[in-house]
């Protein structure tokens, strides 16, 4: 049997390898496998292997980081990862389930297999991604952490990952054998959090008895140190943070010995896991075949470029407007499309987002003049407006490139091309800018009271922060109409690029793709902003010469430019919309 | 309602259609039949203006594809095989999307008394997710008749469906047929076309092999064989051309 699932996990592997390689006779595949790899190798491996820095081993001395912040990454991330292992038994309330493909699951869970070679399976077949994400791992976290040599860091790594997965199942079928026993996710959590509390109880009892844990934090960072080591090394609380100081290990340890010994620890732990979870015979095949159905569902959306539908949110979402039955009819793709932002993104985060906004506008009012919190929420609120003209159209994918799979629907529609593009553009331009001027309005207000605290030769003061504020919010919808057109037309001139198309999984091609598109997006709106901006510029000391104001000034030029990008604007919708009439579904399918 | 003239696509150096002509009236139900990529649904993805074709002709109710797309579609409805729906609209809001697109002003009276007859008023509310294949082929007729369109195009129309949408798929077809649109049934259903069409056409290699009434067919063919049942006709055209199975 051990003959059979390693045959069927090296021949899908050697199979799937074989149709990345024959993927690269495709230009665009082997250009974007170039482009991955060039990134991995300059931002990952040249970096990862580079060895030991100055800055390395957070616990030794003399490297540059000081020791208090050394003693502080380890108690955290023996926190973080202790934290992990009992959310693991506290909060999933799913029956157990084993990550395997519909294939699998057709022809392995009615095959006369024993449940435990099953789980063996699994296991197996899960270091190929275990050892991906190790050396990945190793890669990214290997320089500045320790000075034991790469060729040991990987291992512990890989060692890591693998009592992680042990775990997180081995808790799965814990969980699930204690359903099965009466004990439902409810009695469980009760039954976890009033050992927590004792154990809370326990630990405070023990600091108070302690000398010198129970009294004023220390001011020096030598004792502070002690203090914290002791904290979270001894007592009650040392013992619950045990697991994640194991496994923190095998990657904070300052040298070899400890490297080795850290992996030794976790291989000890890893056995023991293995031995429970062998012993643990609980039904799940049926929410292994649930799983492989949801995860079936999830790839074929994102290998047609929908990864927002990988997770489909299934409420019905009130629409944005009332769709009256006449008028222009690219309306209904705007109302449609606002209606799936609501769902891809979920109404709670639009309230969220709101709420924020107006608290912050709150205290912004009742704090009065001259605040440091309000330079400090007007800097942070005009940092993140900038961050969505980039990030934004990428993340908001409602127009094109999400229907585009049903092209074909579309065409058969009574509308012109352009109609078609506008109506679909429109949705993720409309939240964008709406959005954006939120935290542009916000901005203006925090800088307006922040006033006394931007200093007496700042420029923005008074009206200068409202004038400031109103050319960004002049310029930035038609920013924003070139960028999501830009995209739009990557989706419908390269449809291939954007969809992995169907049998095609994840590889370095398909991240060299991504970073390329992400680049020529960025190139395209520089070069659509070019013309706008230097007009702009000139009517600006243009309106100077005649005597405005700069803040006058100011708007007149953010007037001009967002003129002239709307103006190239508008024969880029007919041009697209040309291109969408033109569009041969069946060969862009074939492509 | 639709009339074509020397249609032809090809893909590449392959000819999926072939000079193909033939019209449909107010009131006929021509049955599109043939073997597997015999052109059956390029012809109809040409016929709604899903993909353009490479020479020919279409008019939808008088009104030429190419020249007046907009007005073409408007008298128009395609039933694709299966069920394109939108994952985030629930049935209502797919009809009122609809009503927008072919602007249709009665729509409000219009879209519950087809939800009422397909019998899914109440799944009203509910997203595709939500729907059996069954109901989504029934939301998906809804869209296409709110309309009214003069010309109906159905591909495969009764994949998935149950003994009871079968029988409702088949009441809406002649129905929709008796109040005066002329409707293209693409099937490999033999039984079907034989129950609903008042006409066939049977294509091989994209090209047209037979074309007539359902009468014709068989005087056509009983030459051979009397007494021979649309599955033998069926056989002997298409072998004819060296193409079953």
């Amino acid at each position: 049997m051990s003959r059979a699932f390693a045959f069927l996990v090296w021949h899908s592997w050697v199979n799937r390898l074989r149709q990345q390689l024959a993927r690269l006779r495709r230009p665009r595949y082997l250009l974007g496998a170039v482009i991955g790899l060039a990134y991995v190798w300059f931002f990952m491996v040249r970096n990862g292997f580079r060895g030991a820095g100055p800055s390395s081993a957070f616990a030794g001395a003399g490297n540059g980081v000081p020791e208090e912040v050394g003693v502080l990454v380890e108690a955290g991330a023996a926190l973080v990862l202790s934290a992990l292992v009992y959310l693991t038994w506290l909060l999933p309330s799913r029956r157990a389930f084993l990550e395997m493909t519909e294939g699998e699951v057709a022809f392995l869970v009615p095959a006369p297999i024993h449940r435990r070679r099953l789980v063996q399976f699994r296991l197996f077949r899960s270091q190929f991604g275990l050892l991906f994400t190790a050396l990945i791992m190793g890669l990214v976290f290997g320089r500045g952490i320790g000075s034991a040599p790469a060729a040991l860091r990987l291992p512990a790594w890989w060692l890591l990952m693998t009592v992680l997965e042990l775990h997180r199942l081995t808790a799965a079928f814990g969980r699930t054998w204690l359903m099965d026993r009466g004990v439902g996710p409810w009695r469980r959590r009760r039954w976890l959090l009033l050992l927590l509390t004792a154990w809370v109880v326990a630990e405070v009892i023990w600091v108070r008895g302690e000398p010198g844990l129970g009294d004023a934090l220390p001011r020096d960072p030598a004792a502070w140190k002690v203090w914290l080591g002791r904290l979270v090394g001894s007592g009650p609380l040392g013992w619950a943070l045990w697991p994640g100081r194991t496994m923190a290990q095998a990657f904070l340890a300052p040298d070899t010995i400890g490297l080795l010994a850290g992996m030794g620890a976790l291989l000890a732990v890893g056995v023991g896991l293995y031995v429970v979870l062998m012993r643990l015979d609980v039904p799940f095949e049926e929410a292994t075949l649930e799983f492989a159905q949801r995860r079936s569902d999830a790839l074929a959306a994102v290998r047609t470029g929908n990864w927002h539908l990988a997770n489909p949110k299934g409420k019905a979402r009130r629409p944005a407007f009332r769709l009256r039955s006449v008028g222009a009819p690219w309306v209904a793709l705007w109302w449609k499309n606002l209606i799936a932002v609501k769902a891809v993104f979920g109404s709670r985060l639009w309230k969220i987002l709101l709420a924020v906004f107006l608290v912050q506008a709150v205290i912004l009012v009742v704090s009065g003049p001259g605040k440091a919190l309000a330079a400090v929420l007007g800097v942070l609120t005009g940092m993140l407006a900038p961050m969505l003209v980039l990030m934004g159209p990428h993340l908001l994918r409602t127009d094109l490139r999400q229907d585009l799979v049903i092209a074909d629907v579309l065409k058969a529609y009574p509308l012109r091309g352009w109609q078609v593009v506008l109506g679909e553009v429109l949705a993720p331009w409309s939240v964008l800018t709406v959005v954006q001027w939120a935290l542009v309005g916000l901005f203006a207000l925090a800088m307006s009271v922040a006033g006394p605290e931007l200093g007496e030769k700042a420029p923005l003061r008074a009206g200068g922060i409202w004038a400031v504020a109103a050319s960004v919010a002049l310029i930035l919808p038609a920013v924003n109409l070139v960028s999501l057109l830009l995209l739009n037309a990557a989706a419908l001139l390269f449809p291939a690029w954007l969809r992995s198309g169907p049998g095609a999984g994840p590889g370095i091609e398909s991240m060299g793709q991504g970073i390329l598109l992400m680049f020529a997006h960025l190139f395209s709106l520089a070069l659509a902003m070019l013309l706008p901006a230097g007009l702009g510029l000139g009517a600006f000391f243009l309106a100077q010469v005649a005597g405005a104001g700069w803040p006058l000034a100011l708007c007149g030029a953010a007037a001009v430019a967002s003129g002239l990008l709307l103006a190239e604007a508008v024969p880029a919708f007919h041009v697209l919309g040309r291109r969408f009439d033109c569009l041969d579904v069946v060969d862009e399918r074939l492509t | 309602m639709v009339r074509i003239t020397d249609l032809t696509k090809k893909y590449g150096d392959f000819v999926a259609v072939d000079g193909l002509s033939f019209a449909v009236g107010p009131g006929e139900v021509m049955g599109l039949v043939g073997p597997n990529g015999a052109g059956k649904t390029t012809t109809l993805r040409c016929l709604s203006g899903i993909i353009p074709p490479d020479a020919g002709a279409i008019l939808i109710d008088g009104h030429d594809l190419r020249e007046q797309p907009i007005a073409a579609k408007r008298r128009l409805a395609y039933f694709s095989d299966e069920p394109r729906l939108f994952d985030y609209l629930t049935v209502r809001q797919h009809l009122e999307f609809v009503a927008r697109i072919y602007a249709v002003p009665d729509a409000a009276e219009q879209a519950p008394r087809l939800l009422e007859e397909l019998e899914i008023a109440d799944k009203a509310d509910k997203l595709p997710a939500e729907l059996s294949r069954g109901m989504k082929q029934k939301l998906g007729i809804a869209c296409g008749l709110l309309h009214r369109p003069a010309a109906l195009l159905f591909d495969e129309p009764l994949t998935g469906l149950d003994p009871r949408g079968i029988r409702q798929m088949k009441d809406t077809i002649l129905r929709t047929a008796r109040n005066g649109a002329g409707i293209v049934v693409s099937s490999h259903l033999l039984h079907l076309v034989e129950e609903l069409c008042s006409h066939l056409l049977i294509l091989a290699r994209g090209r047209m092999v037979f074309h007539g009434t359902m009468a014709q067919v068989r005087e056509r063919f009983a030459e051979t064989a009397a007494g021979a049942s649309l599955e033998d006709v069926f056989f002997r055209a298409t072998d004819a051309t060296g193409d079953a199975g």
